[in-house]
């Protein structure tokens, strides 16, 4: 029961549904696929906090997280599956923000669980938001390079910023993310939402 | 090398913060991602008592020390959020006003007076006072153009509040640095008392 109540809460449905953005006018469709993470509030917090948990324990994280992100990515943007919410991902990102405030270490595999998973949620939302007239495969294509672009560069950030002021900064970050992430989750429950 | 770097940066960067900050705190909503981050990031800004508790956080971190330097700025924008998911559910939380103003009084007191209680003091006092602005933000959160990027802005907006008041923290080095941050946090708990009573 308290499962079956857990994933009613975390998959969410649509309480929130996916925020639709313009596609950029002049750029093309692969560059609109690569601007995708970037103007998606949800899908960038997200892998900025992906990328603070990777990055913080890196390399030792890194070296599977990146290659399983890549790949689980590849896979959900070629294979369609029923849309889910956005809100999903700031579920994933307050977990990580969390972890990333108390400097959690979960060996090599917690960092690349969470990759898989915000992998797969970001594929699902990208193949949601491609609107009819575009063509799918640059815009997935670019969605893919966009998003491990992103997570690389937080992901290296954090690991440089880990090795200076005792890796407060990943940590304040962390909290950022965290209340950022609780506050959208909570807007989702909010009456009308 | 390093403290005339920083000593450089910190009064031009307070003057600035200051010179934003120098309007009365007005409801406002942007349009889209834009919008909805310009609004929330400057929600904190615009508003004195906000800003006057932000600062004093991060004034009390400073001279509490490693590691409630970096402590303090952590506890509050996470306890800020439970308060902010509070008001966005619809939680009634009495006073909340009274309580943004209470708390530019206490912490401007405990600048004031430089004190250093054991750290979960020091956290709890904070995480307090945190769930009164988060509820007042919250409140705001569901009319806003973008709610995600409202959100990013109004967390990033708090804690650049708190890294100006580290900034001016760090000055405690110096002897008259303690003086002009005790100053600070007496001005900032007189502001308190003014929000409070309804003088300002």
């Amino acid at each position: 029961m308290s499962r079956l109540l857990f994933l009613t809460v975390f998959l969410g449905g649509g309480v929130v549904s996916a925020r639709a953005h313009s596609p950029v006018a002049g750029v093309g469709e692969f560059y609109n696929g690569m601007l995708h993470p970037l103007l998606v509030p949800a899908q960038l917090v997200t892998l900025l906090a992906l990328g603070l948990v990777v990055g913080q324990h890196a390399p030792k994280s890194s070296n599977i997280a990146l290659p399983a992100f890549v790949f689980v990515l590849l896979a959900a943007l070629a294979i369609p599956t029923p849309p889910v919410s956005e809100v999903t991902l700031l579920y994933l990102a307050l977990a990580c923000g969390l972890a990333a405030v108390l400097a959690f270490d979960a060996g090599a595999i917690g960092p690349a669980a969470f990759a898989v998973v915000v992998a797969a949620i970001i594929g699902n939302t990208v193949n949601a938001d491609i609107p009819s007239e575009q063509s799918p495969w640059l815009l997935r294509a670019g969605s893919a390079l966009g998003a491990t672009l992103i997570l690389i560069i937080f992901g290296g950030v954090a690991a440089l910023l880990k090795s200076r002021w005792n890796g407060i900064a990943t940590r304040v970050l962390g909290s950022w993310v965290a209340a950022v992430a609780l506050m959208i989750i909570a807007l989702s429950f909010a009456p009308g939402a | 090398m390093n403290n005339s770097l920083s000593t450089k940066f910190l009064l031009p960067s307070i003057v600035c913060l200051c010179a934003l900050a120098a309007n009365p705190a007005m409801a406002h909503e942007g349009a889209g991602v834009i919008g909805g981050f310009a609004s929330g990031f400057m929600h904190p800004i615009l508003g004195w008592d906000h800003v006057a508790a932000m600062v004093a956080v991060g004034l009390w971190g400073a001279f509490l020390g490693a590691p409630g330097i970096w402590l303090l700025p952590i506890v509050f924008p996470l306890v800020m959020a439970v308060g902010g998911a509070m008001g966005v559910a619809g939680v009634p939380l009495p006073a909340v006003e009274t309580g943004i103003a209470a708390s530019a009084v206490v912490l401007g007191i405990m600048v004031a007076l430089g004190a250093r209680p054991p750290l979960w003091v020091a956290a709890i006092i904070v995480g307090a006072f945190a769930i009164f602005h988060g509820h007042a933000h919250g409140t705001e959160l569901p009319a806003a153009a973008d709610a995600v990027s409202y959100a990013v802005g109004f967390v990033i907006g708090t804690g650049l509040l708190h890294l100006a008041g580290i900034a001016l923290g760090m000055t405690t080095r110096w002897e008259t640095g303690k003086v002009a941050v005790r100053a600070a946090g007496g001005a900032i708990a007189v502001a308190g008392l003014a929000f409070l009573t309804g003088v300002a």
